[in-house]
């Protein structure tokens, strides 16, 4: 809007490297999230057990993505896209150091849905909605195609503490239906 | 892979509409999911087959409410022509696609993950190799559109198919409501499900988008 249909461009040019990423944490968290809602009901420890191995093994994919993306953004955006996409190579690095909160959050989002928490996902949601309205409308004309990057990064990052608060609160059990 | 072969065989102004109609079909169908799904899938992990209930309830909610989405895209569709013809049928193909993934939730639930995966490669698989069939053949959107309906219909044939196996209905009627959603069990599940809904319908770019895939 602020910036044209070429910055659309080198900003969806490192967006769509990013997103398939997401592909693995989803995968995983599609024969998680059962197994931790059911051991949520039968077996606490079971359950945090479960979610910290989740959570630590998302990490670990998440911090490699980053610094794969990190390592190969200044070779791989102009071998994929040409010249023109250069401006795409701090885009990417930037979207890339987004990978870790995202897998993170991947595993956090899900595991307050199985404590019953979605009204709380649901506060934290309308709160980074709201930061990044604001961060996009700081930071892009300022720093251009790389300020919504940049605020995703800032929004995960939110999000992330967000989740670890909302995840160390007690459970309302709320949940029967 | 279809949207790729769909830029190439379509006109630029096709194309376009085709995206056009995809996106509206997107946001409206999130009407008609309202979180349903992952909730869903966290009572059937956690109760088993005495989610039997749930299940029923959570069909028959998604039936009404998608009866607005309906009303939602006739109305973006009327006086259109041809096009408000295609941004119909693609529509109603998405809005059955989420009953189709409201089956694979609930196998999900159960971690029965090789089913939820057959009923979307069937749907994904079908809709990739029909509408190639399509375009390969100098077809127009009308007919893709077609096609895609007609693949998602066999797919949710299919999947009310694995439901019945299941033991989850003994017949597909029992899908079908016959009152409005007044019963205990569906007045929970709405208390529940509205907030996941918000999260989901609020823009992809937030992050609990991920929760919807």
């Amino acid at each position: 809007m602020w910036r044209g249909a070429e910055a659309v461009a080198h900003y969806s040019a490192a967006w769509r490297l990013v997103e398939p990423t997401q592909l693995l944490p989803a995968s995983l968290l599609a024969a998680v999230f059962p197994a931790f809602s059911l051991a949520l009901s039968q077996d606490g420890t079971r359950a945090r057990q479960l979610g910290w191995q989740t959570s630590l093994l998302l990490a670990l994919a998440g911090g490699t993505v980053t610094l794969l993306f990190w390592l190969s953004a200044p070779w791989l955006v102009p071998w994929l896209y040409g010249a023109d996409f250069a401006a795409s190579v701090p885009v990417l690095r930037l979207l890339g150091l987004t990978v870790l909160p995202v897998y993170l959050n991947y595993s956090l989002t899900h595991y307050l849905v199985a404590r019953g928490q979605q009204r709380l996902l649901t506060g934290l949601t309308a709160v980074t909605l709201s930061l990044h309205a604001l961060f996009c409308w700081i930071l892009i004309p300022r720093l251009g195609v790389v300020g919504p990057a940049l605020s995703v990064l800032l929004v995960e990052s939110v999000l992330l503490l967000g989740c670890l608060w909302a995840l160390r609160q007690p459970i309302l059990w709320e949940t029967a239906v | 892979m279809l949207l790729l072969w769909a830029a190439r065989q379509l006109s630029t102004a096709d194309f376009g509409r085709y995206n056009y109609a995809l996106a509206i079909g997107f946001i409206l169908v999130q009407l008609a999911d309202f979180g349903l799904q992952l909730l869903l899938s966290r009572e059937v992990a956690r109760l088993g087959s005495a989610a039997r209930p749930q299940v029923l309830a959570t069909f028959h909610l998604k039936l009404w409410l998608s009866l607005p989405v309906l009303l939602l895209l006739a109305l973006a569709a009327i006086g259109q022509g041809v096009n408000g013809l295609v941004l119909f049928l693609l529509g109603l193909t998405l809005l059955l696609q989420t009953f189709v993934e409201l089956v694979a939730y609930i196998f999900r639930g159960q971690q029965r993950l090789a089913v939820e995966a057959q009923l979307l490669i069937w749907v994904r698989l079908g809709t990739a190799v029909f509408g190639t069939i399509i375009l390969w053949q100098n077809g127009q959107l009308l007919e893709l559109a077609l096609v895609s309906l007609a693949v998602m219909v066999s797919g949710l044939a299919f999947a009310l198919w694995h439901l019945r196996r299941a033991g989850w209905i003994s017949h597909i009627g029992q899908l079908w409501p016959n009152a409005l959603p007044r019963t205990a069990v569906s007045h929970h599940l709405l208390q529940q499900a509205w907030p996941l809904g918000l999260s989901i319908f609020f823009p992809s770019l937030t992050p609990a988008w991920r929760l919807c895939c």
